[in-house]
């Protein structure tokens, strides 16, 4: 076979070949020309995977089903648990990591992944560097005015050491940068925090 | 000892177009793929028959104007692509 | 016989004892629960729908039950049963009809594989079909809530259904699901609207189920051919932008948001193929939902033979 120039095509041409010599021309008349063909092959190729995005938890139930409704997937794969806890569960002072009833405040705790620390009247804008300047605790109890605070609070405790979360993807210091990142990354880590990190109830 | 390319014998493609972009479909693996209209070409090239790689440059210069080097470039890059995903794979010649 | 025609009590009793047969589009479910919000959401958004008959096949029994022990009286929990088997980790009671609402929707993407399934709203005007896949947050729910109030006919606001045999899409039409700010902006959009009682706390936030109108399911065995593939995006403060995009990425990006493209193999690839094959794509930003009307009315109008 002579690979140093293009080929000549054999006879006869049967309809497998034609449909070939089809594509080739089509492939041709599509090609573009000097810097059109070197953009073409800079941009990465995009490719579909399989997607196995359930968590299942111990006991082999799956993770929240409402998540598992906002991801389309097409197949299953076993995964290690994964499970954080819902805004709601924290609106209890009592859950929060490093409760101590006889100290105030009531729940001190480090910034896991960085440094300084927080507490239940650390406001949210001092920690997260805008949105609402009421406390985390305000932020969980009251939903209405803090709709996003309220979910990414559940977040920061669920990333914090000593929370009931198990093996949770995030730091606290790694929630507060999704959040300070702003643009498409907060958008896309909130849907996902949202969708697949408030497991229980 | 020169290394040629080609599909890798299990890959079974399917092909969807519209205008200038490529989709194709390895049934063997499930997975699917968008191409450019250069990666399409290429990969048309080596479902003809395994190649070597002055001979896609070549085809591709040919075809596009690119200077024969620069195509030589490109046609390391998409090689290194198709190997990555699973498509292509060397062969002694 | 559809269900407004039998007396709450016996609603009631029916989902207390051997279950409320359900047909809705293509899929017979029958519903067992003895928790109130049961009966309540169904017989408020499901007044519309034929009952089955006492014979039929069921495609998929569903239980929400109450938790045991003490998570009957306290802390109570509602737990989606399926064929008798608990899937998923409990919720509280108070988000039981959501919860039999996304146990409706799982049932299908699970096992309806005699279709390709998408993760999408999809809604239909003279035969021609909008496929709007998106993930949560932007907005998808919120649009096709408004646009089936404004002429268009809901095939479904979650799960398109492909045929595997035509590429054509199967009404599924159910209530659709709003949360947070959309509820409210349905309601003004929508004078008169019926929804389900408002759930808070939920992991989406506060949510409510949005009433498909009547004339609706008197055409959810009439099904519709693809047309537009619309992508679209909620984006505060914007100017509607419809800007065509590459059929080659919609492809894959149809993919990523199919629940059994990868179960189905060659099959999925050559139905979604032609499902691109028949339509336009296009991405879509928007703010107003008056805005997104006249977009979508423009789009029918317009369109070529």
């Amino acid at each position: 076979m002579n690979n140093t120039q293009p080929e000549s095509f054999p006879e006869p041409i049967d309809a497998a070949r034609l449909a070939v010599l089809a594509r080739r021309r089509m492939l041709l008349a599509s090609l573009g020309k000097g810097s059109a063909v070197v953009a073409a092959v800079a941009a990465p190729m995009q490719s579909l995977a399989a997607i196995g995005t359930l968590a299942n938890t111990a006991d082999g139930k799956r993770c929240t089903i409402s998540g598992n409704m906002s991801a389309a997937h097409s197949t299953g794969n076993n995964l290690p648990t994964c499970a954080g806890w819902s805004p709601g569960y924290y609106k209890t002072l009592s859950h929060w990591p490093k409760y101590d009833a006889g100290n105030t405040p009531n729940a001190v705790n480090a910034i896991n992944g960085g440094s300084g620390s927080f507490n239940e009247a650390t406001p949210f804008s001092t920690l997260f560097g805008d949105g609402s300047s009421d406390s985390l605790l305000t932020c969980l109890v009251d939903t209405n005015t803090h709709q996003e605070e309220f979910h990414w609070t559940a977040a920061l405790l669920n990333g914090t050491v000593g929370s009931p979360a198990q093996n949770y993807p995030y730091t606290a210091q790694q929630i507060i940068d999704l959040y300070k990142a702003g643009g498409d990354t907060r958008i896309k880590a909130y849907a996902f925090l949202i969708d697949f990190m408030e497991t229980h109830t | 000892m020169s290394v040629e390319y080609q599909v890798r014998p299990v890959v079974q493609l399917h092909w969807a177009s519209w205008d200038d972009d490529y989709v194709v479909f390895d049934e063997t693996s499930g997975q699917t793929h968008q191409l450019d209209a250069v990666r399409a070409y290429v990969l048309d090239l080596l479902i003809e028959a395994p190649r070597l790689i002055p001979y896609l440059a070549g085809a591709l210069s040919q075809s596009t104007s690119v200077p024969a080097s620069e195509a030589a470039e490109l046609i390391e890059v998409v090689i290194n692509d198709f190997q990555t995903i699973g498509l292509v794979e060397a062969i002694a010649s | 016989m559809i269900l407004s025609e039998l007396a709450v009590a016996s609603v009631k009793q029916q989902l207390r004892s051997d279950g409320l047969k359900l047909q809705i589009g293509p899929f017979t479910y029958r519903l067992i629960s003895a928790i109130d919000a049961i009966t309540e959401g169904l017989v408020k958004l499901y007044s519309d729908y034929p009952l089955a008959p006492a014979n039929s096949f069921i495609d998929y029994p569903i239980t929400i039950s109450r938790g045991s022990g003490l998570h009957r009286w306290t802390r109570r929990q509602a737990i989606f049963e399926f064929d008798g088997k608990a899937v998923f980790i409990p919720l509280p009671e108070s988000h039981a009809f959501p919860l039999l609402e996304w146990s409706m929707n799982w049932c299908v993407s699970m096992h309806a594989h005699h279709y390709l399934i998408l993760h999408s709203a999809v809604i239909e005007r003279e035969g021609c079909a909008v496929i709007m896949p998106a993930p949560p947050g932007s907005g998808k729910s919120t649009l096709c809530a408004g646009l089936v109030h404004r002429g268009w006919r809901l095939l479904s606001d979650e799960l398109a259904l492909i045929s595997l045999t035509d590429a054509s899409i199967t009404p599924f039409g159910r209530p659709i699901s709003l949360k947070n700010q959309s509820i409210d902006i349905i309601r003004d959009f929508v004078p008169g609207s019926v929804f389900s009682r408002v759930v808070h706390d939920t992991s989406k936030g506060s949510v409510a189920l949005l009433k498909v109108p009547s004339e609706h399911l008197l055409r959810i065995h009439e099904t519709a051919k693809p047309r537009w593939i619309i992508f679209p995006k909620y984006v505060a403060g914007s100017a509607p932008q419809l800007t065509p995009r590459s059929r080659a990425n919609s492809m894959l990006e149809l993919g990523r948001n199919s629940f059994n493209y990868m179960v189905l193999g060659r099959t999925g690839f050559e139905v979604l193929t032609r499902v691109v094959d028949a339509s336009e794509c296009f991405d879509f930003q928007y703010s107003q939902l008056e805005d997104a009307v006249k977009v979508f009315d423009d789009l029918v109008s317009q369109r070529q033979a």
